[in-house]
């Protein structure tokens, strides 16, 4: 069962940040965070909805040791090694010079499958004054970038949920929750193969980090067919 | 302890993010007491705490890209890190944790006590920890007991039933009731307050 739709969602939410959702219950709930956007963002906002004052609760020294074993975990010697855009003088000279030469003859020849180009699938719209907004999608369909052809929060206390809705007997599907109109979006794997053409986008103005129910509760705001 | 600068926390985050190693330093230096003081609040001993610590920060260092720079608190992503990898721990049984009554008043106190004096530089993420700290100290007592335990001294369902001599059954009911209550208020306060 899809734990985005579990009758206790909620309570799995609120019981995995208390700490008291344990064993096989708490990796079950971890797996849906990653398979499940609207788990994550039902998660998001009971994080935000119980964020805690860290400053009461005090501060304790670490011993020198535990950085040391981070710098050998990561090895972070080496990583600060490398050159840096700190370095002054000549050596930063040559680095720039050498990052313009780059720019200007290796990348186009260097623009391969592991670099993703993004097009234009959808532009979604909504009554006046909302904005347009353009959907591209990347080519490896792991990620959407929103455009929109104005500056857009969706303002205290709500976000904006993005759905995809396959045809007109189809029920939305959760694809992301933010909270600006211009921003780029991970795709979840169930959806990419469903990202077609046909399929309508629709944004919707939902609480504070995403609807808590299975399908939009707010106003869509904006949408349009890919 | 100084209180600390959201906007240089997350400034420090984005650097790390993208491969900065100094960023990072800088970062730990900032913010690994505050973690490790939760660390040892979850699991109670300071060789795990510091256990607890280097984990976090390992997967800060490959998880920063991660984090939504428009994040109201970057320092509560950090905390979240940090408590979940503590209750990982103290879930495989590596840990053995006490709480006395004085450990228990200290951390009520700690929940519900007052607000010092300039302690909230943004005055909307200020006016949300006072609503949580009412709602928490509105709470039946069971139910508030039961939620400050676990979430500050990470006690599971039957650690909490210990501790409070009473059946596992009756404080799952706390558990799930005080959350709920405690959602509820807390929705009520932002509501009222907007």
């Amino acid at each position: 069962m899809r734990l985005f739709r579990h009758a206790l969602l909620d309570a799995l939410c609120g019981e995995y940040l208390l700490g008291t959702l344990r064993g096989g219950a708490r990796r079950r709930f971890a797996r849906a965070l990653e398979d499940e956007p609207g788990v994550a963002a039902r998660l998001k906002y009971w994080e935000q909805l119980m964020a805690i004052d860290y400053q009461g609760i005090g501060a304790v020294s670490p011993r020198g040791q535990t950085w040391r074993r981070i710098t050998r975990t990561l090895d972070l010697d080496a990583a600060s090694a490398r050159p840096s855009w700190r370095e002054n003088g000549w050596r930063r000279f040559a680095l720039v010079f050498t990052a313009v030469l780059l720019v200007a003859i290796a990348v186009p020849l260097l623009r391969s499958p592991t670099a993703p180009t993004f097009n234009t699938i959808a532009t979604l719209q909504g009554p006046s004054p909302a904005p347009r907004v353009a959907v591209l999608l990347s080519s490896d369909r792991a990620r959407l970038r929103l455009a929109a052809s104005a500056p857009a929060q969706a303002g205290a206390g709500h976000s904006y949920e993005l759905w995809l809705i396959a045809d007109p007997k189809s029920a939305p599907r959760p694809v992301a929750v933010f909270t600006s109109l211009a921003t780029e979006l991970p795709v979840p794997a169930e959806i990419r193969p469903r990202i077609v053409a046909g399929a309508t986008l629709a944004i919707s103005l939902e609480p504070l980090g995403g609807s808590p129910q299975a399908g939009p509760t707010g106003p869509v705001v904006l949408s349009g067919r890919i | 302890m100084p209180k600390l600068d959201d906007q240089q926390v997350r400034g420090l985050l984005l650097r790390t993010a993208a491969r900065e190693a100094a960023a990072f330093e800088q970062l730990y230096r900032l913010t690994a007491p505050v973690l490790l003081a939760i660390a040892m609040r979850v699991v109670g001993r300071r060789e795990l705490a510091e256990e607890v610590l280097h984990d976090t920060f390992v997967k800060i260092w490959r998880s920063a890209h991660l984090f939504d720079p428009l994040s109201p608190s970057p320092m509560a992503w950090m905390a979240s890190v940090a408590r979940h990898r503590a209750i990982d721990t103290i879930s495989s049984g590596e840990s053995q944790r006490t709480v006395t009554d004085s450990n228990l008043m200290d951390l009520l106190a700690d929940c519900i006590g007052s607000e010092e004096p300039g302690g909230q530089a943004d005055a909307e993420s200020g006016q949300h920890a006072r609503h949580v700290r009412e709602c928490i100290g509105g709470l039946a007592a069971p139910e508030r007991q039961s939620l400050v335990l676990a979430y500050y001294h990470g006690l599971s369902h039957g650690e909490l039933a210990t501790h409070l001599q009473k059946p596992l059954g009756t404080v799952k009911g706390w558990v799930r009731r005080g959350l709920a209550n405690l959602r509820t208020c807390v929705e009520a306060c932002i509501g009222s307050a907007a």
